[in-house]
């Protein structure tokens, strides 16, 4: 029993991640609290059915067109909307997203309609772990999620770009003294924003279910683990942070009922606002 | 003589009037309310159900010489939307019938409101006990307005029961509850607790919205469950089956799952629900339940390009179509003299999922191979090599309920 909660304590360790990642970084980066950060996920998800149902695409074709999609819809939203509010309040920013993920999640429902939608397994069969078995779905979900993690770190540590991105993250001012061009590190971030977005959204869908609310469930994930790591934290904050959630919601389920798994989160969310509102790595309070 | 000329012409022109203020009225349509939510699989099919029963109506010349005209709605599952739909309905729109309601709770906000105006109520989906069971049962007088072609909860649990019932003669022993948490699964939950109390190793309740199962699996086999019931309308169903599979839990997985009624679920799931146990109203699964059943599953694609998927159409092109067959019976439209040719115990109509009578005090049908107190329309069937293949009725059996290979080889080690 303990084996499986440890493992599947795992599986959704690395998708929270990769779901929180991009809601952090662009945090970091631009300061933008970009609330439509759950429907983009949501959109990658739709976009992968779409391709795989209603066009015939091969699943490996529809998955990097899922990614794409996202990419495209948050710089679509950077541009358009997010870039004029940047020296907003975060109070302007966050109705402003807000309205987008309603948007967003309005347009999937009037096209796509609002029913239960289900996307293949990229890959099939099963493998036992520890005793524990475990779709391969979910292997290869892990195995992609911790990729991205590592390569993000690699990124952001080892090139000039990501130097210079971590630079604009830690004084925006300073950093552009230096030549470097703020606006077009905010742009990188957000199409690094975007694939991470999508990524978790073309894992996620084989998993679960596809449903316009789902966007609104994952941008809940991603606040509450980036709350948890604290705003602006390092990258293994967010680790750690999304380990705890994964973690409390299954201790939850197993030790006390599977129906208080849900409430985990927000339990999480509502305590760190009020005792640690910088959260446990963060260098500002929300 | 003049004068009695004069009061003969007046009277004649009278009456003449009166017939054509009459006749005025007769050749007005009769209107068929339709409260629903379009945006819903449940509340679709029941839109779609009862357009298909007006289509059909209209075609064989409508209804005592009178055209068929529907009033559609959408409540979008909202008790407010819903509210004002029915006062519209009754009061703007004077329809003579309301149809609606796949969902309980908008049944039992709306049911007062149309028996107040004293019209009939079909009831096309929702199965709450409270609008029949509950209130018809105890203010007859006030309630017996309404009429259902769904089983209320305390009937449905006899055809969601089967899957537990077959296991057990196939040598299954213990039991696992993980029932949804829901107000209809409440009174299913305490019963399947009572009466299996001996049985069951392992139970628990979760959300609608829940998506992963793996703790309540990992509990349940190592409480060493045979048999799963597994019961869910939320969210849970496709992901729970692919987890049983993939987790390759040794137990039989029965109970109720709506997403495995969807005729495509074998490809959803990629061949995952082999031996899934599940049930549904089987007039909407292209089996001869009836002579209507077939060719309205095949008219239903040709309509709407797809088979059906929620049972709610049709139950409700039901309702509709029995309320004709009384309006026939009682040869006008008028509220009191539907009711008792609804209620008259040769009352007998032959639908696309049951033959439907009403002798049942409260209201829901019986017939066609289905008793007082058991579940009108539903069977219970298992996904077998792509195929839901019917166990229960007997009357409507195709095969026999099996456990699953890679289930008996686990369970063999």
């Amino acid at each position: 029993m303990l084996e499986t909660v440890l493992i599947f304590g795992v599986i959704w360790t690395s998708l929270y991640c990769l779901i929180a990642m991009g809601f952090s970084l662009l945090f970091g980066v631009a300061k933008v609290l970009n609330l439509s950060h759950g429907m983009i996920i949501m959109g990658a998800c739709y976009v992968v059915f779409l391709l795989v149902t209603g066009m015939n695409w091969t699943l490996g074709a529809s998955i990097m067109g899922g990614i794409t999609a996202s990419a495209l819809l948050i710089v679509i939203i950077y541009l358009g909307f997010i870039k004029r509010l940047l020296n907003a309040p975060h109070t302007s920013m966050l109705l402003l997203t807000a309205g987008l993920a309603t948007v967003i999640q309005q347009a999937v429902i009037l096209t796509v309609g609002p029913h239960t939608k289900f996307v293949p397994s990229t890959i099939v069969g099963s493998t036992a772990i520890f005793g524990v078995v475990l779709s391969n779905q979910q292997i290869i979900s892990v195995v992609i999620a911790l990729a991205a993690i590592a390569l993000l770190v690699i990124f952001l540590q080892r090139t000039r770009l990501g130097r210079a991105i971590r630079a604009v993250t830690q004084d925006r001012d300073t950093a552009v003294i230096s030549g470097i061009n703020a606006g077009q590190m905010y742009l990188v971030t957000i199409i690094i924003t975007g694939i991470l977005a999508g990524m978790a959204g073309v894992l996620v869908a084989p998993i679960q279910t596809v449903t316009p609310e789902i966007g609104w469930e994952m941008m809940v994930t991603a606040f509450t683990v980036t709350i948890l790591a604290g705003l602006g934290g390092p990258i293994w904050g967010i680790v750690v942070a999304a380990a705890i959630v994964a973690y409390a919601e299954l201790v939850t389920a197993f030790l006390i009922a599977p129906m208080l798994k849900e409430a985990a989160a927000f339990i999480i969310m509502i305590l760190t606002l009020m005792f640690r509102p910088a959260g446990l790595f963060g260098k500002g309070r929300l | 003589m003049k004068r009695g000329n004069f009061a003969l012409g007046t009277l004649g022109l009278v009456v003449a009037f009166i017939l054509v203020l009459v006749a005025g009225a007769e050749a007005q349509p009769i209107k068929i309310g339709v409260n629903s939510a379009w945006d819903y699989p449940g509340g679709q099919g029941l839109k779609r159900g009862a357009e298909m029963a007006i289509r059909d109506l209209n075609a064989a010349g409508g209804l005592l010489g009178r055209k068929v005209e529907g009033v559609f709605y959408d409540n979008k599952v909202d008790p407010g939307e819903a509210k004002n739909a029915t006062e519209r309905l009754l009061y703007r729109d004077k329809v003579d019938v309301i149809c609606g309601y796949w969902r309980s709770d908008l049944a039992i906000v709306c049911q007062p409101l149309v028996m107040e105006a004293k019209k009939i109520l079909l009831i096309g989906g929702a199965s709450t006990p409270v609008v029949t069971y509950d209130r018809i049962k105890q203010d007859y007088k006030t309630y017996k307005y309404t009429f259902t072609t769904t089983s209320n909860t305390h009937y449905l649990y006899v055809s969601q029961e089967q899957g537990i019932i077959l296991g057990l003669k196939l040598g299954l022993r213990k039991i696992a509850l993980l029932i949804e948490k829901a107000a209809w699964c409440d009174p299913k939950y305490d019963y399947l607790s009572k009466k299996y109390a001996d049985k069951i190793v392992y139970s628990t309740r979760f959300s609608p919205t829940a998506t992963d199962f793996s703790v309540e699996f990992a509990q349940a086999k190592a409480a060493g469950a045979d048999i799963i019931e597994f019961t869910t309308t939320g969210r849970g169903g496709t992901p729970s089956v692919k987890q049983w599979y993939d987790m390759k839990i040794p137990v039989a997985y029965v109970g109720y799952n709506v997403d495995a009624q969807d005729p495509k679920f074998w490809e959803i799931t990629e061949g995952k629900c082999e031996g899934v146990v599940t049930a549904k109203i089987g007039g909407v699964m292209g089996l001869p339940i009836t002579k209507k059943s077939i060719p309205y599953y095949n008219e239903y694609k040709k309509v709407y390009g797809e088979y059906p998927i929620a049972y709610t159409n049709g139950v409700a092109y039901d309702i509709v179509m029995a309320w004709a067959h009384g309006v026939k019976l009682a040869g006008t439209v008028e509220t009191e003299a539907v009711v008792r040719a609804m209620e008259r115990k040769d009352f007998n109509y032959e639908g696309v999922c049951g033959v439907i009578e009403y002798f049942d005090e409260v209201h829901n049908p019986v017939g066609g191979g289905w008793g007082k107190g058991e579940s009108w329309g539903w069977v219970s069937f298992q996904w077998q090599k792509g195929k839901q293949e019917v166990h229960w009725p007997g009357a409507f059996r195709t095969k026999d309920m099996i456990i699953p290979e890679w289930v008996k080889k686990l369970k063999g080690k």
